[in-house]
């Protein structure tokens, strides 16, 4: 009985309604959609320290991560991978070993980092190796072969099938040098990995360093990494001494502070777009709210109780809000999805941006994160609420007749 | 002057509607001129401190060099530098040399990039080195000083007035090896810079490239009032004689930073045209209330003999009237915002660590404002001209009225 009086009286001035409800409509729609696009490129920026680099999760001797110390090696031995991998929140784990070197072809030489993997394991922990702008993936029979970043190739002028000459220092204290074939070309759009980072065979790398059955760390892949902290707490007391896991959050700090901050951020700009939505619903309420003054004096003098007007009133806004939030959420899901399918290239116009350790690589793309539209649509019906509880206060104590008198 | 009497007391005859409407106006322009001015005081703070450690608001290159930094191309200034600084309006010019190179320690080896330069203006302009006490800063002449990342500096496992070994190429592609030792550290709070920066003498690069009056680049800061468009016409000058060379702006040497202030700006332009849609509409909507409920008072105006032109007039006048007065009060409200944000400034220490890098700069979690009066007239007007526009199609709807039926509404 409430619902349709409700619904009646808002249909009965339908262009006030409308006019209301496609602002409220369009401000949600247009919030999720950006909400949407900011969380992809924080998406990409993760994904480019995580996904292409580090892993979500990464083990090794406690200490290695700070000064990555060329002796803080350990065994395979130490750590079963087939155990980590029977986890069920491990989806892969890939041991590496890491140096530093002058990379040289030719006349040039550029500085870069030597990562040896294995490539069958570290094709299903890290994505690098998928995007490859030449050249094929690593195999384990070609003992010489790398993968280089392609802002690297591309300042040595260095093709596939070409040479590089790596020197190094190796833990024995002589000079590492040997020759190596470039098999592929990435390009992950982040800095420091397409400038300077090598791709090689851990078996190689385990040579050329004189550092026989050692590995630095040993890289995951979780299925949930948003809930990395926790898993690395219970995994670091199955380990045994002397070992730290690290999730991307401790290795990438300056990240795990810019998700934070956007978080905050997010409810700020929700809240200011809201603010504005808000006064356009409160402006509505009271003109239905005072135009209605006899019909309501009319209502109370036939014996309707104050709190039943005011429940009239916020029922009215309430299902403002329920159509708006139905209308707004569906059509932010459909301007989400076409961004998530589609996006927009912007590589012609900006370059990558480096941010917070990570990369945002230029295009608009969108991801699906419940809270974007959790929020959004939580927050407009507590302000439609809101918005309407003084107009509704304001009906419920009229004097019934002078309520009638005053129409 | 009568339309203008009459619009302003028609407004006041439904004051909490006005007001209301006056609210959404004005709290729309002042928070778009607060949130773009604190945007633009970041971005200047950002421009500045991102031209003073990186390669100044113009720079001069050799041709070719900034596509891919080939060390190979350099040039010899010549007297380029001074010329350049007794211009009017330019602080500073500060040449610099970059040399990738391997970095070895009795423990470990790192990839650097070997950065030569002039020591004592570098100390005057760099804000990174600002917190660096003087004693530690390397001295000008072809000494082994070297300033390293205080990354670098935990890696190799140095120590103050340790020594280690820079390798590089030469010119011919020959490596040459060189003894530096660690005068001091400093940190930047940028993770690329802080693992991978070795600063030296510029006379000490040189040499170590092989080219001893060579530089890659003079990175030349102005002064704040310094007027662009009059030095890039006295520089363009002065390179006539150096064909080989050119001279681009901080956009296109730092286009990591200029990229990611564009970027960071369309999103905030998106969230702008979000409010003012939403304001247009709230406009909208107020103003055809108001015209549906005085229906019977325009028959009557409408009877009496005014023509619907007039009508209409009136009620743009009142929309005129509202976007006027909500301009007025919004920037009243958004200079006072802006005078807060810039005295007291934003500060985000409790969300963010201190340092937190942007597009290559480190972003200062205090975030300040600064006056950006041309953008805070254009919204403004702009706020009031939709005030106008959204007027037009309540006013259209009254001038169509016939008398008898509208008197006959209620």
């Amino acid at each position: 009985m409430l619902l349709t009086l409700a619904l009646r009286n808002l249909w009965r001035n339908r262009r006030r309604s409308l006019l209301t409800l496609s602002a409220m409509v369009a401000s949600s729609a247009l919030l999720i959609l950006a909400l949407g696009v900011f969380s992809g490129m924080f998406a990409d920026m993760l994904a480019s320290g995580t996904e292409q680099y580090h892993g979500h999760m990464v083990i090794s001797a406690r200490g290695y991560q700070e000064d990555r110390d060329l002796f803080r090696t350990f065994a395979p031995s130490d750590i079963n991978l087939q155990t980590l991998e029977a986890r069920p929140e491990i989806l892969a784990a890939a041991p590496r070993l890491r140096s530093f070197g002058l990379i040289s072809h030719r006349t040039q030489s550029e500085p870069a980092e030597l990562l040896g993997i294995d490539p069958g394991r570290e094709a299903r922990v890290t994505t690098l190796s998928q995007k490859l702008q030449k050249g094929e993936p690593l195999h384990a029979e070609d003992q010489t072969g790398a993968l280089i970043g392609s802002g690297l190739a591309r300042k040595l002028g260095i093709d596939i099938g070409g040479e590089l000459v790596i020197l190094t220092q190796a833990a024995d204290g002589s000079i590492g040098n040997d020759l190596l074939t470039v098999r592929g070309i990435f390009a992950s759009g982040d800095r420091h990995q397409d400038n300077a980072l090598v791709l090689v065979q851990l078996g190689w790398l385990r040579q050329l360093l004189v550092l026989p059955n050692a590995q630095h760390e040993i890289a995951l892949r979780l299925g949930e990494p948003l809930l990395a902290a926790p898993l690395a707490d219970t995994l670091a007391t199955s380990l045994p001494a002397g070992f730290e896991v690290l999730d991307w959050g401790d290795l990438l700090p300056q990240m795990r502070d810019a998700i934070a901050a956007y978080d905050v951020s997010r409810l700020i700009m929700v809240g200011v777009l809201y603010l504005a939505t808000g006064l356009g619903i409160l402006n509505t309420f009271f003109m239905s709210v005072l135009e209605r003054i006899r019909e309501f004096g009319l209502l109370m003098s036939l014996g309707v109780r104050p709190w039943q007007i005011r429940l009239l009133v916020l029922t009215e806004a309430l299902l403002m809000g329920l159509f708006s939030l139905l209308i707004g959420v569906s059509s932010g899901l459909l301007l989400t999805w076409y961004m998530a399918q589609v996006g927009v290239d912007l590589s012609d116009y900006i370059s990558p941006i480096s941010y917070a350790g990570g990369t945002i690589l230029p295009r608009l793309h969108a991801v699906f994160i419940f809270d974007n539209f959790f929020i959004p649509a939580l927050l407009l019906l507590l302000i439609s609420l809101l918005a309407a509880f003084l107009p509704a206060n304001r009906a419920a104590k009229l004097h019934p007749a002078t309520a009638l008198r005053e129409g | 002057m009568d339309d203008l009497r009459l619009a302003w007391k028609n407004l006041w005859r439904n004051r909490r509607r006005t007001l209301i409407t006056l609210a959404a106006i004005a709290v729309s322009i002042t928070l778009m001129q607060a949130a773009h001015n604190l945007s633009f005081g970041v971005y200047a703070s950002m421009i500045d401190r991102g031209v003073r450690a990186g390669s100044g608001h113009l720079s001069i290159y050799r041709q070719g060099y900034l596509q891919d930094r080939d060390p190979k191309l350099g040039f010899n200034p010549q007297n380029l530098a001074a010329e350049i600084s007794r211009l009017a309006g330019v602080e500073s010019v500060l040449p610099r040399l970059y040399l990738p190179g391997l970095a070895q320690s009795s423990r470990d080896s790192r990839g650097i990039l070997l950065t030569g330069t002039a020591p004592v203006e570098e100390y005057r302009i760099n804000p990174f080195l600002r917190k660096l006490p003087a004693t530690q800063m390397i001295r000008e002449g072809n000494l082994r000083d070297a300033l390293v990342g205080q990354r670098l500096f935990e890696e190799l496992k140095l120590s103050f007035g340790g020594k280690f070994v820079v390798t590089l190429q030469g010119q011919e592609g020959e490596l040459a090896s060189e003894l530096l030792r660690v005068r001091g550290i400093f940190t930047s709070g940028i993770k690329d810079i802080d693992r991978s920066l070795v600063l030296v003498d510029q006379h000490r690069a040189a040499t170590m490239r092989g080219r001893p009056q060579q530089i890659h680049e003079l990175a030349i800061i102005l002064k704040p009032q310094a007027d662009e468009r009059w030095l890039l016409d006295q520089i363009g000058r002065l390179l006539k004689n150096h064909p080989q060379l050119i001279l681009v702006g901080w956009q296109e040497a730092m286009a990591n930073l200029a990229d990611a202030i564009r970027l960071d700006y369309a999103a905030q332009k998106f969230i702008f045209l979000i409010i003012i849609l939403i304001v247009t509409i709230g406009v909208i909507n107020t103003l055809l209330m108001s015209v549906m409920e005085r229906i019977p008072e325009f028959g009557v105006i409408l009877a009496l003999g005014a023509p619907s032109w007039r009508l209409q007039r009136m009620l743009l006048t009142e929309a005129l009237l509202l976007g006027v007065i909500g301009m007025l009060l919004g920037s009243f409200g958004g200079s006072l915002a802006t005078w807060y944000l810039r005295i007291e400034g934003l500060d985000l220490r409790y969300f963010v660590s201190s340092s937190l890098e942007f597009g290559g700069v480190v972003f200062d979690p205090i975030m300040r404002a600064d006056w950006d009066l041309r953008w805070m007239l254009k919204m403004a007007f702009y706020v009031c001209g939709l005030a106008l526009l959204a007027a037009w199609y309540p006013a259209r709807k009254a001038g169509k009225i016939s008398p008898a039926g509208a008197m006959r509404h209620y």
